[in-house]
């Protein structure tokens, strides 16, 4: 079983005002199943799917008292070990798709690049796979946004580019930053069929971090609650229906509602003390 | 007042034309709030793009206030009418700091006093003086889009055009950012024109809505028929079971 396995994981970036603390401290461990990362803007959640993922950049300073991912220590891995892993074993959607698709290649051919690379088809095979999935995750014209670029894609349908990419390298974990942030009603509850199936099929773990609550209680197993790159509280899905951190309540009173028409949306207060060190 | 009149855009790629527009007619009168929802990929940031002049016209056309928008619309227009991207990662110069980012359409349109507003604009969305000398690679997802947001409150706009503007923020800063947009829309009476796929957050905000796909426009609604759930159109009925 692919395990990972975080503890006391610790990421500040370098800048020119000093360093900015992105992580302080977390703790997490996934074995299978599905793992949801909530938490404000800024929290860190990205930075966490990066650290996995060896793709931070290099004013980032890491350090933990146990980062691995099944065999391999991430923090002593050398950079040939770290891209073995990338795409094939561990998959990444990232959060800014139109950032992460290269500009200069169409959406097609990176997806068949990746059934080329870590499956070893040629490329007539890889084309017809790389079709298939974009009509799995319901792009309407598959043939015409095979050949298009990036910048001739719709938000979302980069966005589904970016999920083929990832579901393409059939990794053993996914991160999925945000996956349905760009997604129709409609488009993400057959995506979320989609990756439902993936996971009971491939027995694929996955690590989903949405500001979402409402998706994240519905999808996955458990749930961790981060503030200011700390854990505030971390439960079982169904949990999250009586939330215990102040952070968490908030998250479910502020999103408004399909029922009724409040005057203004409910804001809450944050406190300095969720900051402080957590025991 | 915002008049789109039998629009439609095609686009010409090496194998084939895209009609990513058919024929759309919409109008929002002043100091009202219109929401834009609809399939992926139906054309609604094509439609917003094309209200700004940044895309061409096949055919029809779009006046805001009575002044027709043509490409490379002037100065004035673009002070009066401001747009936060889809995309904000493209529509961020990288090489900017925020401070620039916010400060050079103020230096275009004569502001005063620069340094408070950019202060105040970035108050506004929940940021600090500590993210005013970054770059955009280095703010996260959410923080990007809130300076996209505030260079566009900065400018202080009556016309504000917004595609998914709140689509990477968790809801908590998400409230607070629609809170403050309400109620200088209501203080200013302006215009917005809102693209999003969150159908509650739509509800909350506009006074109407236009359900879009495949390049078309199935209905327009009140966003009390939507609460009522009085729809007529099969997709708008898709949409909405698929968000409950
Ligand atoms: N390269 C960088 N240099 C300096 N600070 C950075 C850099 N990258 C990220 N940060 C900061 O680290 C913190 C965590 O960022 P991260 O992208 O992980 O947040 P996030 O939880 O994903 O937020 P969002 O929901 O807005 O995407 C933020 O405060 C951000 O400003
Ligand atoms: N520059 C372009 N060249 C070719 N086709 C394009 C171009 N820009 C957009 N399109 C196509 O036009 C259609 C509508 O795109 P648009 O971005 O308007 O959709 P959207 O409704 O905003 O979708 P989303 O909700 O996913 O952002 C899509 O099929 C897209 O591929
Ligand atoms: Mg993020
Ligand atoms: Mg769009």
């Amino acid at each position: 079983m692919s395990r990972l396995e975080i503890e006391n994981l610790r990421v500040q970036f370098m800048s020119r005002s000093g360093p900015v603390p992105a992580l302080r401290g977390v703790n997490l461990s996934v074995d299978g199943g599905r793992v949801g990362i909530v938490g404000e803007s800024g929290s860190g959640k990205s930075t966490m799917g990066r650290a996995i993922m060896g793709l931070l950049p290099l004013t980032a300073q890491v350090s933990a008292s146990r980062f691995r991912f099944a065999d391999v220590d991430l923090l002593a891995a050398s950079a040939a070990k770290k891209r073995a892993l990338r795409g094939r074993r561990i998959g990444l959607i990232m959060q800014d798709p139109r950032y992460a698709l290269n500009p200069v290649m169409t959406a097609g051919a990176q997806i068949a690049e990746c059934f080329r690379l870590h499956h070893g088809l040629v490329c007539r095979a890889a084309k017809s796979r790389a079709l298939d999935l974009l009509a799995a995750v319901r792009i309407n014209d598959p043939e015409t946004a095979y050949d298009q670029y990036p910048h001739q894609l719709s938000g979302g349908m980069g966005q589904r580019v970016m999920i083929a990419i990832a579901l393409a390298g059939e990794p053993e974990l996914l991160i999925a930053d945000e996956p349905t942030s760009a997604l129709d009603a409609s488009v993400r509850t057959s995506f979320l069929g989609l990756l439902d199936q993936i996971i009971r099929e491939r027995g694929m773990s996955l690590i989903l971090i949405s500001h979402d609550l409402n998706l994240v209680a519905n999808f996955c197993d458990r749930v961790v609650v981060l503030y200011g790159g700390q854990v505030m509280e971390e439960c079982t899905a169904t949990d999250l229906a009586a939330p215990h951190h102040a952070y968490t309540r908030a998250l479910a009173a502020c999103r408004p509602s399909l029922t009724e028409r409040l005057p203004e949306l409910r804001t809450f207060t944050r406190d300095p003390a969720w900051l402080e060190a957590q025991p | 007042m915002i008049e789109i009149e039998s629009v439609s855009v095609d686009f010409h790629t090496k194998l084939r034309t895209v009609r990513a527009l058919k024929d759309v007619s919409l109008s929002v009168p002043q100091g009202t709030v219109f929401g834009l929802v609809g399939e992926s990929g139906s054309g609604k940031t094509t439609l917003l793009r094309a209200m700004m002049g940044l895309t061409a016209v096949s055919s029809g056309g779009v006046k805001i206030a009575g002044e027709a928008v043509r490409q490379n619309p002037p100065l004035a227009f673009r002070r009066r009418v401001q747009m936060v991207m889809q995309d904000c990662y493209a529509s961020l110069n990288p090489a900017h700091t925020v401070d620039q980012i916010i400060g050079e359409p103020l230096a275009i349109h004569r502001f005063d006093n620069p340094e408070k507003r950019i202060l105040q604009a970035l108050k506004d969305v929940g940021l600090g003086p500590e993210h005013r000398f970054r770059f955009p690679h280095q703010l996260s997802g959410g923080q990007r889009q809130r300076v996209a947001i505030a260079r566009c409150l900065a400018i202080e706009p009556q016309v504000m055009l917004l595609d998914e503007p709140t689509s990477a923020l968790d809801v908590s800063i998400q409230a607070e950012i629609v809170n403050l947009v309400m109620r200088l829309q209501q203080q200013k009476g302006l215009t917005l024109f809102i693209i999003s796929h969150d159908l509650p957050l739509v509800t909350h905000m506009c006074d109407r809505l236009a359900i879009m796909r495949k390049g078309m426009v199935r209905e327009v609604i009140t966003s009390q028929d939507l609460i009522e759930r009085k729809v007529e159109d099969d997709y708008t009925k898709v949409l909405l079971s698929a968000s409950l």
